[in-house]
């Protein structure tokens, strides 16, 4: 029979396996990973002149907050479903969606509040190419760290991967842009990251298949 | 089952090879079993049978020997059975026909005993007294109530009712059901 074949070679190739760490491990791993990142970003482009007065603005930490809140949670997220059954606890996964729809309100009440914020001059700006040397190096390491895994939520995982690198890289642009306009967080910090989530969820089936 | 299974996947684990063979033996007759009664035939139930198990053998080293087996296992099982639904579906678009299309209906009949049951139906059908043959036809295939039946053939509703369960009755001793 097909199947008593197909058994027999699976027997065949099996090898004494290394299981994966507990999904805490991996998570704290990949973070201080992302840390590491950050603090090299921060050193190449200088932290911003006025970082001790914004520090304390309460707009400023809350935004830092959930940057922080993206990145833990997608890290989190990220190492819980890459066990096929996310061990019993698939409210890990979602999450990083929760705390994302909490900043996405947050911004619509800020552009609410300071209409006068949120057109930003539209041209290329340099924080546009910030924002790919802020998030490239941690996607490669979710990215890689994430295929490790088998996930049965492939879409999910895009979600988590991309607010993970999200949140890396709106705290690295907050630390060393000076300009705090809702707008130019839209369009030019956040805008990139929006732009490759929507990218790499559209193939995320085929990019975690396993 | 389950504690069993929990052994057998940490031997594998290790290597142990006759565990492995055991498992992935009594995996496959239980997620073949679980998966023929939501599906339309048991070729589609075996073909994603199969796909878990070589999913489990890519992903082994995702089971953690402290969490049981079975949850880890059905939560593959079920994502292979919704990958296997939506390239089912999408390559069935194009196939859309209606019910009545009987030739497509016995292309798509794969099992050999049903296959030869839904011919000894057309022909037992067939065999019936016209009058039979064209009130079952209404009712049964082209979908006519009993009312509009009745009021077709210019007879009672108890006389159709009657009609289509002596029609029934025969057909289930005809063709052995």
């Amino acid at each position: 029979m097909k199947v008593d074949n197909l058994i027999d070679g699976l027997t065949a190739d099996l090898q004494p396996i290394q299981a994966l760490p507990h999904p805490f491990s991996r998570a704290l791993l990949w973070i201080l990973g992302g840390v590491l990142y950050l603090v090299g970003f921060v050193l190449i482009m200088a932290l911003r002149a006025d970082v001790g007065i914004m520090i304390v603005e309460p707009a400023a930490i809350t935004e830092l907050v959930f940057s922080l809140s993206l990145f833990l949670s997608g890290a989190f997220a990220s190492a819980w479903l890459s066990v096929p059954d996310k061990r019993g606890q698939p409210w890990v996964g979602r999450l990083p969606v929760i705390f994302g729809v909490g900043f996405g309100l947050w911004i619509a009440g800020r552009a609410f509040a300071d209409p006068g914020e949120i057109m930003p001059h539209l041209d290329l700006h340099h924080c546009m190419g910030t924002c790919v040397l802020a998030g490239f190096g941690p996607a490669l390491l979710i990215g890689w760290a994430s295929h490790k895994g088998a996930t049965t939520a492939p879409i999910l995982m895009a979600v988590a991967n991309i607010l993970f690198v999200t949140g890396i890289g709106l705290i690295g642009l907050k630390l060393t842009c000076d300009d705090d306009s809702v707008g130019h967080m839209l369009l030019m910090h956040l805008g990139p990251f929006i732009l490759a989530g929507f990218l790499i969820g559209l193939l995320a089936r085929r990019l975690y298949r396993w | 089952m389950t504690s069993h299974w929990n052994e057998l996947a940490q031997l594998s684990q290790q290597g142990d090879k006759r565990a492995y063979n055991t498992l992935l033996s009594e995996v496959f007759s239980y997620v073949r079993n679980y998966l023929v009664g939501g599906l339309s035939n048991t070729d589609a139930a075996e073909d994603i049978a199969q796909d878990v198990l070589v999913s489990i053998h890519k992903s082994l080293h995702t089971y953690s020997p402290d969490m049981p087996f079975k949850p880890w296992m059905m939560a593959i099982v079920h994502f292979r059975r919704a990958d296997w639904l939506r390239s089912h579906y999408a390559k069935k678009k194009n196939k859309q026909t209606d019910l009545e299309d009987l030739a497509f209906q016995k292309q798509h009949v794969t099992e050999a005993p049903l296959a030869g049951e839904w011919k000894d139906m057309e022909a037992a059908v067939e065999r019936l007294p016209a009058k039979q043959k064209t009130i079952f036809k209404l009712v049964r295939i082209e979908g006519y109530s009993m009312e509009e039946a009745a009021e077709k053939m210019e007879m009672t509703v108890s006389a159709v009712k009657v009609s289509v369960h002596r029609t029934l009755k025969k057909l289930q001793g005809e063709v052995g059901r």
